[in-house]
């Protein structure tokens, strides 16, 4: 006999496991904070990164476990590697930031546990193919990068940026439920896949509204991965947050929208006439307003705000060949993921340490002299900037040749060979950054840049992710096909 | 018809009051009409949640936000810009009107089984079909809560 009134939805929780750790470790870190209000940085960062640890080997022990849970949540190979790669970023960043606080003297035991919960509602906007899951997943991580982005106090520039980044981002969700609300009038399903089955079903009468639906949930993804009509908001936040907080951003938080922004191009083919070449000018529009606009930047993090534009419009390219030929080749974006993460990461972890008290915009200057101060630090600068640019045996150049092969596939030449020129004109600012670290320090320098073991193990994560991706090119292919 | 009317007028009334006491009094009005409204479609999860969470809880927010603030009565000065703007917005409701309208006054109203929007039901897909993004939304509240009285705290000295 049953006991409930209906049926108890059959739910396998080990399955999510990774996801329940990460929930747990930031409400413990809320309980060590009420405990020990006065100085419990510490013993929060180290429950915190435990907790992370916990959950990224409870990740890594899943990777090939395929599984499909009340139609809402999916992994399967598509997203198994970028699960692991947010929680890798969100390691590194934890790694970086107790030192960083303290040197800058910003207060925020609130800061663990909801950078904790914003990997997690980026985690679940991966594996999410339920369209509900999806936005509360990326409330989860707006909301928690909206707070931290004021997490400096006594910073105006800090301040200003949470408030504008919280005004124009409930802006884009906005568009984002609104399109959600379309597609569900028009296919009654809030399943991505549910685009397909409708599509079979044959039925022009609601194709507007689908196309409305499509075009509004394209609006509020560019806004979140920052391409271009839609990157305004990007090099204001990134200058006047944290540098911690902006190493996550621009790097962890930016996966789950994209692998989101993945699942949803792949599955709606019907609306391909409208979507593909609206992709397309928006990725060039980001490549190319991305890399000129970076180009005559000063402050280190508007020019690293306006270079993750240019990489959101080679991602964005790659959708629109995507979506041309109904191919859903998940390698390229993974890969092309591994690379942008961990070099951007790995740019982060240097200008953390370079900082300085945060009340003023980081200049390019504040890089001078790094070479004299610290030649392995100014080395890894110059292999993490060797990976942006995208040459070099490194993890950058591989996923761009990757995006590159993939569009030319699906014969979009022409935004390959805009890619490949972009590329090309990305080199100049970013060797800006290398130049300043190996001229001679003039004036403002008086920063030790002394790296303590988290630091130091951060840009080893970081050098491993950026190296050993291409070193281990062949064993990672094979391993990732032969689990899918 | 009977519901449409009140509720229409109600709302006129929130734009076109000075008070700001008022126009939230009209607000709740017009939100308890609304909810007259989900009623007669047999919607009544729908309309029990209008009564509470808007007629209630962010009544009570707005009421608090004009007791803090005690807006004054505001003089307004003649501005070439109303006309304008009320021939536009005359010109877009005869525009969509006449799109709406006819359709309207053909249709019927929908003939809905019983049991759906019952609490019951919404209840039982709570649980059962949408679990697992109910349970996320309370993980969602927290970060709010946690969020809004990290940015509320006094700042440490």
């Amino acid at each position: 006999m049953n006991r409930y009134l209906f049926p108890l939805p059959d739910f396998q929780f080990t399955n999510l496991l990774p996801l329940i750790i990460l929930a747990v470790t930031g409400m413990f870190g809320l309980v060590i904070h009420m405990i020990k209000p006065k100085g419990s940085s510490n013993a929060l960062f180290l429950t915190t990164v435990i907790g992370v640890v916990a959950a990224l080997m409870a990740q890594i022990s899943m990777v090939g476990n395929i599984f499909e849970q009340l139609e809402m949540i999916k992994q399967d190979a598509t997203n198994m590697v970028a699960e692991v790669v947010i929680l890798v970023s969100l390691l590194t960043v934890l790694l970086i930031s107790n030192p960083y606080f303290k040197r800058s003297r910003i207060h925020c035991p609130e800061f663990f546990p909801l950078i904790t919960w914003a990997a997690l509602g980026g985690m679940l906007m991966c594996i999410s193919t339920n369209l509900l899951v999806v936005f509360i997943g990326l409330e989860l991580l707006s909301i928690s990068l909206y707070v931290l982005a004021g997490a400096n106090k006594r910073s105006k520039f800090s301040q200003e940026s949470a408030l504008k980044y919280f005004l124009l981002g409930a802006f884009a969700t906005g568009f984002f439920l609104y399109g959600i609300a379309f597609l569900y009038g028009a296919s009654g399903s809030l399943s991505l896949d549910g685009f397909m089955r409708f599509a079979t079903h044959t039925n022009t009468a609601n194709q507007p509204l689908l196309t409305i639906g499509f075009v509004l949930i394209l609006v509020g993804f560019s806004f979140k991965c920052g391409l271009a009509p839609f990157h305004q908001w990007i090099p204001d936040v990134y200058s006047g947050a944290p540098t911690n907080v902006v190493a996550f951003m621009a790097t962890g938080a930016k996966v789950g929208p994209f692998l989101a922004f993945f699942h949803l191009v792949t599955e709606a083919s019907t609306v391909r006439d409208i979507g593909v070449p609206i992709l397309m000018v928006v990725s060039l529009l980001s490549m190319v307003l991305g890399n000129v606009m970076a180009f005559s930047q000063n402050d280190t993090k508007k020019l690293l705000a306006y270079s993750s534009v240019a990489n959101a419009g080679y991602v964005g390219a790659l959708f629109a060949g995507l979506m041309a030929v109904k191919s859903s080749t998940y390698w390229t974006i993974n890969y092309f993921l591994i690379g942008y993460v961990f070099a951007t990461l790995g740019v982060f972890v240097i200008l953390a340490l370079v900082a300085g008290d945060e009340d003023s915009p980081q200049t390019i200057d504040s890089l001078r002299g790094l070479s004299k101060r610290n030649p392995m630090l100014a080395a890894s600068l110059v292999i993490f900037v060797l990976s942006q640019i995208g040459i070099g045996p490194v993890a950058g150049f591989l996923g761009k040749v990757l995006i590159i092969s993939d569009l030319v596939h699906c014969q979009l030449t022409w935004l390959a060979v805009a890619l490949v020129a972009n590329s090309a004109f990305g080199a100049f600012y970013y060797f800006k950054l290398v130049r300043a670290a190996y001229s001679d320090a003039e004036g403002s320098s008086e920063i030790s840049a002394k790296p303590c073991l988290g630091t130091v193990s951060a840009l080893a994560i970081c050098l491993v992710g950026v190296v050993g991706s291409v070193v281990f090119y062949g064993p990672l292919y094979n391993f990732f096909v032969s689990k899918s | 018809m009977m519901l449409a009317g009140p509720a229409a007028l109600a709302t006129v009334g929130v734009v076109a009051s000075k008070s700001a006491v008022r126009s939230a009094l009209c607000l709740v009005f017009n939100f308890f009409i609304l909810a007259f409204l989900y009623f007669s479609l047999s919607m009544e999860m729908i309309g029990i949640t209008q009564i509470m969470v808007y007629a209630g809880a962010i009544m009570v927010l707005f009421m608090f936000v004009i007791m803090l603030l005690n807006p004054k009565l505001i003089d307004e000065k003649k501005d070439y810009k109303l006309p304008i703007g009320l021939l536009f917005g005359l010109a877009l409701f005869m525009l969509l009107g006449s799109q709406i309208l006819p359709k309207l006054m053909t249709a019927n109203v929908p003939a809905m089984e019983y049991e759906v929007g019952s609490p019951k039901l919404v209840g039982e897909a709570l649980f059962t079909t949408y679990v697992f993004p109910f349970e996320v939304v309370s993980l969602l509240l927290l970060v709010g809560v946690v969020g809004s009285v990290f940015l509320a705290k006094r700042r440490t000295p």
